[in-house]
């Protein structure tokens, strides 16, 4: 009667409140209230990521050559305030509707009344870095510890704790997402790694809010990274993403990602975006826009490379399991399906039953990249 | 298949706790945070679901498919038995508390 689906390992379970953030920090009890705090510093920037932009404040200089150098294009300096400049003229909004003068498609369309926006989301997701003290956060490792970050969702509100960090998101009144980011000034590297996590977590929860999905997934183009279809290849940690990628690399057919994807929703159907989070590969430097999904294959490594028709609940199940966080949300695990439900709802959908050596390429007749 | 110990028409069922589940087309996806795992349920596991989400009693369900799929009545209250054992075998449901009494 039932088929099962395990989900990914490790992808960001509620932690249990009595024990959140006792692995990191110092006095967990003494977890932040609000999103207040001394800034690092005076610099701000816009990450162009899916359903954003997300805007991070209070930044030192190094902090902030750093999130250029991890982001590449996808991060643009900007004058800190609450506000901030006019985007900067050579670094557009990647989205194809900000280069044809429309509304983000990943925001939905007001073309599109089954996609519209909800309350928020056409605001920037503010993110505020605050100073503390390098005693707020434990330095030993538990041994057989494998990094990971302790989440509780609460409705409105999300805590965070890791590797030298703590975090605190809300979501405000009128659906925008505010987030608030704690950090030893002085540690580099550690911001970055942070930064990063954080980052994945409010994408996570944005797209959804967007009616998208964040998936562990590797996306690949057919027909070329701009204009092109999309094919998204599901599966969890260890299910051949990044053999898949790398194969489709050596093929020539371009890939948005091997690690993790943006599924957004977009007037007739669902669009696949890059993100700058990465797994085995380099991760993307530049974003391109998002690419209409044309297919998604459920991976599953077998001693045989055939395609394997699965029906629509069976793909929801699959992505559902790969959706790092949302799916271990009590609040909001039915806003998923629901999301899924819809994104992939006119799209094909199959299992692919492969074996590592890429034999099963000439089955997805994909013709080379553009 | 194991026997199992009868249950009783008048018996209700609850999606536990950390149980979250939606229709996709004539199939479910549950969603089951503490194993953790995911779960697609065929047509008819999907409505035996519903209908006990629903607040529907064992009895109340098997009428409800012997309706909706056209199967003798007999046949439809062992399936939904049969079926109500194997969602709670999986964890996805438990026994609901008993109705208070009416003053």
């Amino acid at each position: 009667m039932h088929d099962r689906v395990l989900l990914t390992p490790g992808s960001g379970a509620a932690t249990p409140p009595a024990l959140f953030a006792a692995s990191f920090l110092v006095r967990p009890g003494r977890f932040p209230e609000e999103i207040a705090g001394r800034p690092c510093g005076g610099e701000a920037a816009d990450l162009l990521l899916p359903a954003g932009p997300y805007r991070i404040e209070g930044l030192d200089p190094a902090q902030l050559r750093r999130l250029g150098g991890r982001f590449g294009g996808f991060c643009v300096p900007v004058a800190a305030g609450p506000t901030g400049p006019p985007r900067t003229p050579d670094r557009p909004d990647p989205t194809p509707a900000a280069a044809s003068g429309r509304r983000s498609p990943l925001l939905g369309s007001p073309a599109s009344p089954a996609a519209a926006s909800p309350p928020g989301a056409d605001r920037p997701v503010e993110l505020s870095v605050f100073a503390a003290p390098p005693r707020s956060f434990r330095r030993t490792v538990p041994a057989g510890w494998r990094y990971s970050f302790d989440l509780d969702p609460r409705p409105e509100r999300l805590r965070l704790a890791g590797w030298g960090f703590c975090a605190l998101l809300e979501r405000r009144a009128g659906g925008a997402w505010r987030a608030g980011l704690w950090v030893t000034p002085g540690d580099r590297r550690g911001f970055l790694g942070a930064c990063t996590n954080l980052l994945r977590v409010v994408a996570a929860y944005r797209l959804l809010d967007a009616g998208g999905a964040l998936l562990h997934s590797a996306a690949v183009a057919h027909g070329g990274l701009r204009g092109g279809d999309g094919t998204l290849f599901v599966g969890r940690s260890g299910a051949g993403k990044s053999t898949v990628a790398r194969q489709a690399r050596g093929l020539g057919l371009g890939v948005l990602s091997d690690e993790l994807a943006a599924l957004i929703p977009v007037p007739g159907g669902c669009a696949v975006a890059a993100l700058p989070f990465a797994g085995d590969l380099e991760p993307a430097r530049e974003p391109v826009p998002p690419l209409r999904l044309a297919r998604v294959l459920l991976l599953e490594q077998a001693g045989r490379d055939a395609l394997v028709p699965a029906s629509r609940a069976r793909a929801v199940a699959a992505a559902a399991a790969c959706a790092p966080w949302i799916n271990a949300d009590p609040h909001r695990a039915t806003v998923l399906l629901d999301n899924l439900g819809r994104l992939l709802a006119g799209v094909e959908v199959a299992r692919l039953e492969f074996t590592r050596g890429g034999g099963f390429w000439p089955l997805l007749a994909l013709p080379e990249a553009a | 298949m194991t026997e199992s110990a009868p249950i009783e028409p008048a018996a209700a069922y609850r999606p536990r706790s950390d149980v979250r589940f939606r229709r996709i087309g004539e199939e479910a996806v549950v969603v089951r945070q503490d194993a953790p795992e995911v779960l697609v349920l065929n047509p008819v596991g999907a409505r035996v679901l519903e209908l006990l989400a629903g607040g529907e009693a064992l009895g109340a369900v098997g009428a409800a498919l012997a309706e909706e799929f056209e199967v003798a009545p007999a046949e439809a209250e062992a399936d939904a038995r049969d079926f109500a054992a194997e969602l709670e075998s999986a964890g996805v449901i438990e026994p609901a508390p008993e109705a208070e009494a009416e003053p």
